[in-house]
């Protein structure tokens, strides 16, 4: 009977799949318990349901108590292992404290580096994608062509093209406009608190804007309706900070300001928009007819955003924006056959970095700065890899004999090599650690020495920790790679006897630090070379006089502008000035050097028939205007004030010879055609740079003519500026008791355009700093190797009656193979960026053998001071000594 | 060291090992607490139980022989250790002592 019951299930399935999955050495004995169970069941219940209820018993046995049995022994072997590993791996280091603290210095530097630039990049990257709307969202952008040339690209356009669009496109769901009050006029607005104190500020970030701004933009309300704040006809928004500025507190709605053109009512209070914005307003007030009917389509001074429904197809605007360009501004252009308007959508989230257009609201970012830092910063987790893996490697050479030992004890290859992985990994966490910690601690500096507003947000995000956690992984697996998978290989007695495996591999670690060595001047070079041209730009002749200017804003009122009071006010002061042992000379200008001039028309020889337009920069100056900037004239006479000067014009060389003079005195007494009507040229000056060098010189033409003037410059004599200041103010307070005294000096003024080279100087120059030092650590741990390595034949080398300098120079020589192959690779390479970072700049340093010599020379002192020690002191040594090592 | 606790199940199997002695393996001390006790128990989690006691050392075990009924395959006998009699022992105690704790209630 039981015999029969186990030949029926000599085959089941059921015991076959128990075979699959349990471990060999448990398989018999539950084998026979299922047999015994079954027979005995099979008794009670019968054979088919005995036979359901063993498969179930069976995969009942399929659990991890069973299936990991013989596995979970091995695997308390392996946690105690890991264990030993880790503790072995902490005695390791901290025998070879020097070892440790390089490596996981060079690592956590470049980590922490690494991290601050990719925030960096994050933070340029996401500029207005904060606004809720912002893939809706586009700007307006308006190109005018003459005779098919393109004339400008700017970033404004009409004042009621938006308007139009919104009737032309079904796509469009709402448009916004912001008009720059400070254009003309720079506003100031006097609040007047309970206790009758008065505060006015002047404000540059004013704009006019439609109802539907908010809207667009989804403002942050603190106080005050988003929907109904700016209808009314004298309404103003202001931004929370403003509103502390003024009031000190900000429940402000209902509030009266006094404004330049009148009263305003404060009807909302917003929180200040985050520094990732290309848009910067403290102010909005409500829309108002600036612009007469003429200027519909002649003046394009007007941001304009268009919100297009969601989910519509912009490529297909854009196409129909063309057609709507010529349906709409064709019948202005009918007297122009030669002159044509297009229009662009410009997505809001690409202005900041892509845009770079004319009359942009803020100074843009650059793409290919952000670009060129996460490149450097790569750069610099790969030379910090190679030093790690060149440490790793060298340091472990001389384990070899400990592997031997290992193995004869009876250590596998995987135990040995999990070993060296593990103190590879310790290392790499300790530095990924410290370079956190580094980061979070240094960024605040980092913000102001480059002036940013980063914050490490970053770390929030999983995927931050995800690429932390396999840098970490994978520099431990490519540093610990020698060690672990080619060290562990050798057999027992090879690795005992010491086999000279160092030959090879000291080639090897000779081309990693020839690229660190190269990474090095190529990151050397571009310093030096940025910092040359940004000196080039700062001290080169201007044209004009930058030193000792002092400039106050004029600051006049709506409506004042143009006021022969106000003006003779103005005069008053200057004439005031004049008789001042203070003053060389003084001039009032509508624009000074440096300032972006928004009166670009386009100008032709009167008469003509538009063969040659110029595209000429405007300005209003007085008679005193070139001696206060020390212009020089070539041809013709300056202003006077005996004559009258309503009909001349003074220009500069540029603008003369794109008019086609072949010398500046054929154009005096030509006339050019401008807005005011034709002019007669009566003076040229020499070309001055009114822009950054970065620019080349445009055409610029100066009138005379009281009212929108802006700038009261004053040519300072040498004496104790802050006394200087003091008594200018002064005077300006007797004319003026109501209007702030806001002053600033030119040379600062025109310097700020380089701001954008300075940062990009500063940072590259740090990171070339860290490389360098990376680089050093690895040529010293090569040194120390190598040297090492040489003890024996150094003593021989004595004994035989070398000198002390005769070994110096040669182990020196030694390592100048690796710094002078990196010259040859890293100078080609750094000629071709050098050439392309240059391009960007109108007026440049000539590239010249020097600018590679210096910085190689300077890395050479650096590579060669690191080594000289080691070398002097191997070389000095007893022979003796040298001889007993081993 | 540190005083290790035994699960209500383990200290049931323990006990099982400990009674049965000689003929102490998985599928007698299924059947055993099957009948004894009259409670379900899984083959599988005897098995699992077993090995746990044996890592712990209360049991330790080696190979018997093999019957008819059980198709030739050999037994693996448990017998309890020292450890694991002093443990049993120290666990019916610390019974018996929280045993007198409780109040006992007569049955008028």
């Amino acid at each position: 009977m039981n015999n029969h019951n186990y030949d029926k299930i000599q085959t089941p399935r059921s015991l076959r799949l128990l075979k699959w999955f349990c471990p060999p050495h448990l398989y018999e004995e539950i084998e026979g318990d299922l047999i015994q169970k079954f027979n005995r069941e099979a008794r009670a219940f019968g054979d088919n349901k005995a036979k359901r209820r063993l498969l179930w018993n069976v995969i009942r046995f399929f659990r991890p108590g069973i299936l990991l049995r013989n596995k979970f022994s091995n695997h308390q072997i392996h946690s105690s292992m890991l264990k030993n590993h880790f503790q072995f791996s902490l005695r390791m280091l901290s025998r070879n404290k020097a070892f440790a603290m390089v490596s996981v210095f060079g690592l956590s530097i470049s980590i922490a580096a690494c991290i601050l630039v990719a925030e960096y990049a994050r933070f340029e990257l996401s500029y207005d994608k904060f606004f809720p709307k912002h893939k809706d969202i586009n700007r307006l952008q308006h190109n005018r062509f003459v005779n098919g040339e393109l004339l400008y690209k700017k970033a404004m356009s009409f004042p009621e093209v938006a308007m139009a669009l919104k009737e032309y496109f079904p796509e469009v769901e709402q448009v916004a406009r912001l008009f720059p009050v400070s254009l003309n006029i720079e506003p100031v607005f006097t609040a007047t608190l309970k206790s009758g104190e008065k505060k006015s500020f002047s404000e540059p970030n004013s704009y006019s804007a439609d109802s539907t701004f908010c809207k667009i933009f989804d403002l942050d309300f603190i106080y005050g309706n988003p929907a109904s704040a700016l209808r009314g006809s004298n309404d103003i928004i202001i931004s929370r900070s403003t509103a502390l500025r003024y009031f000190g507190r900000l429940d402000v709605v209902g509030e009266v300001l006094k404004g330049t053109g009148g009263d305003v009512t404060i009807s909302g209070v917003f929180n200040d928009l985050p520094a990732n914005s290309h848009l910067k307003f403290d102010i909005l007030v409500s829309w108002w007819n600036v612009y007469e009917d003429r200027h519909r389509f002649t003046w394009d001074g007007f941001y304009n955003f268009i919100q297009l429904k969601e989910g519509s197809d912009v490529q297909q605007v854009s196409q129909r924006l063309q057609t709507f360009a010529q349906s709409y501004m064709g019948e202005y252009y009918k007297g122009q056959p030669n002159t044509y308007s297009q229009f662009q959508l410009q997505p809001l989230e690409g202005i900041h970095l892509d845009s770079h257009l004319d009359g942009e609201m803020r100074a843009n970012g650059n793409r290919n700065i952000v670009n060129t830092l996460l490149i450097v910063a790569a750069f610099m987790i790969v030379i910090a890899i190679i030093n790690q893996v060149n440490l790793n490697t060298s340091r472990s050479l001389a384990r070899i004999k400990e592997v031997g030992v290992r193995k004869t004890i009876g250590s596998t290859k995987t135990q040995l090599s999990m070993q060296f992985l593990m103190e590879s990994l310790l290392l790499s966490f300790t530095a990924a650690s410290i370079g956190l910690l580094l980061a979070w601690v240094f960024h605040p500096w980092f913000n102001t020495l480059f002036d940013l507003h980063i914050s490490l947000v970053l770390i929030d995000q999983p995927i931050f920790w995800v690429v932390m956690i396999t840098l970490v992984v994978a520099v431990s697996i490519i540093s610990g790679f020698y060690p672990a998978f080619m060290l562990t290989r050798f057999k027992v007695y090879e690795a005992l006897k010491g086999l000279s495996v160092g030959e090879r591999k000291s080639r090897f670690q000779k081309v990693l630090v020839t690229t660190q060595f190269t990474i090095s001047l190529v990151l050397i070079i571009a310093t030096y070379t940025l910092f040359k041209q940004i000196t080039f730009m700062k001290s080169n002749d201007l044209g004009f006089g930058i030193e000792q200017k002092l400039v106050v804003k004029i600051l006049p009122g709506i409506g004042e502008e143009s006021d022969t009071l106000f003006n003779h006010k103005v005069m008053a002061i200057k004439s005031e000035l004049l008789t001042n042992s203070l003053c060389k000379a003084s001039t009032i200008s509508s624009s000074i050097p440096g300032r972006k001039n928004e009166w670009r028309g386009s100008t032709r020889l009167a008469g003509t028939n538009g063969d040659v337009v110029i595209r000429a920069g405007l300005e209003r100056v007085d008679e005193d205007f070139l001696d206060a900037f020390d212009l020089t004239l070539v041809a013709g006479r300056n202003y006077a004030s005996s004559q009258n000067n309503g009909n001349s014009i003074i220009v500069n060389e540029e603008a003369t010879k794109q008019l086609g003079f072949h010398s500046p005195q054929e154009a005096i007494g030509k006339k050019v055609a401008i807005m005011m009507g034709d002019r007669e040229i009566i003076g040229v000056v020499k070309s001055f740079h009114i822009a950054g060098l970065q620019e080349a010189v445009s055409p610029s033409m100066f009138i005379t003519g009281a009212g929108y003037m802006k700038f009261l410059t004053i040519s300072l004599t040498v004496g104790n500026i802050p006394d200087q200041i003091s008594q200018v103010e002064k005077i300006w307070k007797t004319h003026f008791p109501d209007k702030p005294f806001q002053y600033f000096f030119l040379d600062e003024f025109f310097n700020r355009q380089y701001q954008a080279d300075v940062l990009m100087g500063k940072s590259i120059g740090m990171f070339s700093g860290i490389a360098i030092m990376i680089a050093c650590l690895g040529l010293f741990s090569l040194s120390v190797y190598t040297i090492h390595k040489k003890t024996k034949e150094i003593g021989i080398k004595k004994i035989l009656g070398a000198s002390v300098a005769g070994i110096t120079s040669e182990l020196c020589g030694n390592f100048m193979i690796p710094l002078t192959l990196s010259a040859l690779v890293g100078i080609p390479v750094s000629y071709y960026l050098v050439t392309w970072w240059l391009a960007q700049y109108a007026y440049r340093i000539d590239i010249t053998f020097f600018l590679f010599l210096m910085p190689l020379c300077l890395l050479l002192a650096i590579g060669l001071t690191t080594i000289i020690f080691q070398s002097v002191k191997a070389a000095g040594k007893n022979p003796v000594e040298s001889l007993r090592y081993e | 060291m540190a005083k290790e606790y035994l699960g209500e199940f383990e200290e049931l199997v323990l006990t099982m090992v400990a009674a049965l002695q000689e003929d102490a393996y998985g599928a007698a001390i299924s059947e055993e607490i099957e009948t004894r006790l009259k409670r379900e128990v899984n083959l599988s989690a005897v098995h699992v139980t077993l090995y746990r006691l044996e890592d712990k050392g209360y049991i330790k075990s080696s190979m018997g022989g093999g019957t008819n009924e059980r198709g030739g395959r050999r037994k693996r006998i448990f017998t309890i250790t020292s450890a694991g009699m002093a443990m049993l022992r120290a666990l019916k105690e610390s019974r018996i002592e929280l045993w007198k704790l409780v109040p006992q209630l007569k049955m008028f």
